[in-house]
């Protein structure tokens, strides 16, 4: 009895010897909450121009299918336009016109900016009004396309190469949120690195002559870059047109269209009457015609506008020129390729 | 096999399996909440970052708003997959996280209004006096007031306050209501000046009150309200885990036992001859 009694104790012993030391091995596996790294990443301070950096990493089968759907006409209403017509690559992503031609001959109401560089702008289109290139794409299918996402996801879906695309890179196949995801993804791989400021920018002084070194002094002594900074040269924060002046009474002709209140037709406050997102100033040499309305045909007359209407500045032909030829080192590449 | 035995067998399956589901069940758990607060510790950084770019802009070391745009787009996904990774039907956790993404979109507003008056208050400070300098070279008889303005204007700019706001605005606008110079530069000039002027004392005091509104954003507090709640969390689905853990481990180590001992008798009463020996 005794002996068994023992021989109990000693194997609940044993049992709950080997239960804990087994627990402390499977608890050892478990990690301990992370302690948080309250560190802050320091950028670069020194200029208020940055190289432009290298894009985000996207993937390249997704990136294909937007490259595909991007150069499809069919996907318009009418079946004559596609995102190509008005954001033609050869042509730094934009089509020179004034005002784009759309499906069923309607024009845009803005000027057509540039698809190159979007991953670095804060928000997309004139007025700020996405947040996300997905949602930005809205307003190119319902204006431009005339048509719905519904019409474009049943017409990638009656294509069986399309199709068949889709679903080897999505798992849901081809859907309006993946083929946005499909566009988006394409979008990001459209960056202009390798322009010959970039390059002063890294170290290399003699990238840009001296004219054009003091066209970047110039830009920055007459306060440009308050605005256009950063490494998209602009595309970073909202102003008004118009700081200075009434852009639109000195434009003359009829008074500004809907679409020309920028702002405030996304936010409804008075205060945002005209104010614009900061466009981007990469590759700006080769995407005349400039500002909202595509009123300004060369970079001269558009420097000359901005600094009398933002600046309250009159410049002198020298000033423009230099000014002007330090906005031409801006052009980028495109996939190797000078723009 | 007798039915005793058999019983035993169905009931260490039975304790096994119930033992690997709760085992699961809270690792599942453990795994969430790390997650959530994996999210909530990059909300944070990305904020605290956007803070300090914020008070660099400010002080005018930082010249771009590249880590401002950088982390409020962090801020938008984080919130957005935050939102994605509250419990199904915890309503007090989704109207948690609405109430932080409510935050960060009013703290986003902030941003976009300092960024925008940060360029403006930067123009007009650097133009003002240039501008300055070209109506008093035209300003014949009305040059103690010009002089006064560019003094009041100079020490504003490091020392504003609301009675100086106004009392330069009525400078200003006395300006404005003297008559406009013949010579059409002077006359480009004074309007220049006065615009910026004007812009100066909008913005001066605003933008001060800009940064501070964005430093004190409730943002910033419940992130870290969620990130202690979250912490608790976690820390408990640490010691569910661990002690469904311990419970499996002890429960395979009994089951071990039992089979062994069930085996042993299985033989025992399969081997006639050995009975009595272990009876006596």
């Amino acid at each position: 009895m005794f002996h068994g009694s023992t021989h109990r104790r000693s194997f609940a012993a044993r049992c709950a010897a080997l239960s804990i030391a087994f627990a402390n091995i499977l608890a050892c596996g478990l990690e301990t909450p992370p302690d948080p790294l309250r560190a802050t990443e320091r950028a670069e301070l020194d200029e208020p121009l940055q190289p432009l950096p290298a894009g985000p990493t996207v993937d390249p089968a997704r990136a294909k299918l937007g490259e595909i759907l991007f150069a499809d006409a069919s996907l318009s209403s009418d079946g004559t336009v596609s995102c190509l017509t008005c954001h033609p690559l050869d042509r730094a992503g934009t089509d020179g016109l004034a005002h784009s031609r759309g499906a069923r001959g309607k024009d845009t109401a803005l000027n057509t900016p540039s698809i190159f560089n979007l991953p670095f702008a804060f928000r997309y289109n004139w007025s700020g009004a996405y947040l996300t290139l997905e949602d930005e794409f809205d307003a190119p299918v319902q204006k431009t396309f005339s048509t719905t996402w519904r019409e474009i996801e049943k017409k990638v879906q009656a294509n069986p190469e399309l199709s068949r695309a889709f679903a080897a890179a999505y798992p849901d196949g081809p859907t309006i949120r993946t083929i946005k995801d499909a566009l988006a993804r394409y979008i990001e791989t459209l960056t202009t690195p390798g322009s010959r400021f970039d390059a002063f920018l890294n170290g290399d002084a003699d990238a840009l002559s001296r004219d054009e070194r003091r066209g970047y002094a110039l830009f920055k002594e007459l306060g440009c870059s308050s605005c256009h900074q950063g490494a998209a040269v602009g595309a970073g924060s909202f102003q008004r047109f118009g700081v200075m002046r009434d852009y639109f009474a000195e434009r003359g002709g009829p008074p500004p269209a809907s679409a020309e209140l920028g702002r405030f037709n996304t936010t409804g406050n008075p205060s945002d009457r005209f104010v614009f997102r900061v466009p981007s100033l990469r590759n700006v040499a080769r995407t005349a015609p400039y500002f909202h309305d595509g009123s300004a045909p060369t970079l001269e007359q558009a420097v000359t506008t901005m600094a009398r209407v933002q600046l309250g500045e009159h410049l002198s032909p020298d000033q423009v020129s230099l000014i002007v030829g330090f906005l031409r080192t801006l052009t980028g590449t495109f996939r190797g390729s000078p723009l | 096999m007798s039915p005793r035995t058999a019983v035993t067998l169905l009931a260490v399956i039975l304790a096994l399996v119930g033992g690997v589901a709760l085992e699961r069940h809270s690792s599942a758990r453990l795994d969430h909440e790390r997650e959530v607060l994996r999210r909530l510790q990059e909300l944070y950084r990305a904020d605290t970052a956007l803070d300090m770019s914020v008070l660099e802009l400010r002080a005018g070391v930082l010249k771009h708003f590249d880590p401002l745009v950088h982390n409020v787009k962090v801020l938008r996904r984080a919130a957005v997959l935050q939102r994605r990774s509250a419990d199904d039907g915890a309503d007090w956790q989704e109207a948690e996280i609405g109430r932080l993404v409510a935050d960060l979109n009013s703290k986003e507003q902030l941003v976009e209004a300092f960024k925008t008056d940060l360029s403006l208050l930067r123009i007009s400070s650097l133009h003002f006096p240039t501008v300055a300098a070209v109506v008093a070279r035209y300003n014949g008889e009305n040059a103690t007031g010009l002089e006064a303005l560019r003094t009041s204007l100079a020490r504003y700019s490091v020392a504003p306050s609301k009675e100086f706001t106004e009392t330069i605005a009525r400078d200003v606008e006395r300006m404005q209501a003297a008559a406009a110079p013949v010579d059409p530069v002077a006359a480009e000039a004074r309007r220049s000046m006065l615009g910026h002027a004007r812009n100066i004392l909008e913005r001066r005091m605003r933008i001060d009150d800009l940064a501070r509104d964005i430093r004190q954003s409730s943002a910033h507090f419940r992130i870290l309200a969620l990130e202690d709640l979250h912490s608790h969390r976690q820390s408990r689905a640490l010691v569910v885990v661990t002690a469904a853990r311990t419970a499996l481990a002890a429960l395979c180590i009994l089951a071990a036992v039992a089979l062994s001992e069930l085996l042993k008798r299985e033989r025992t009463s399969a081997t006639p001859g050995t009975l009595p020996a272990i009876r006596r």
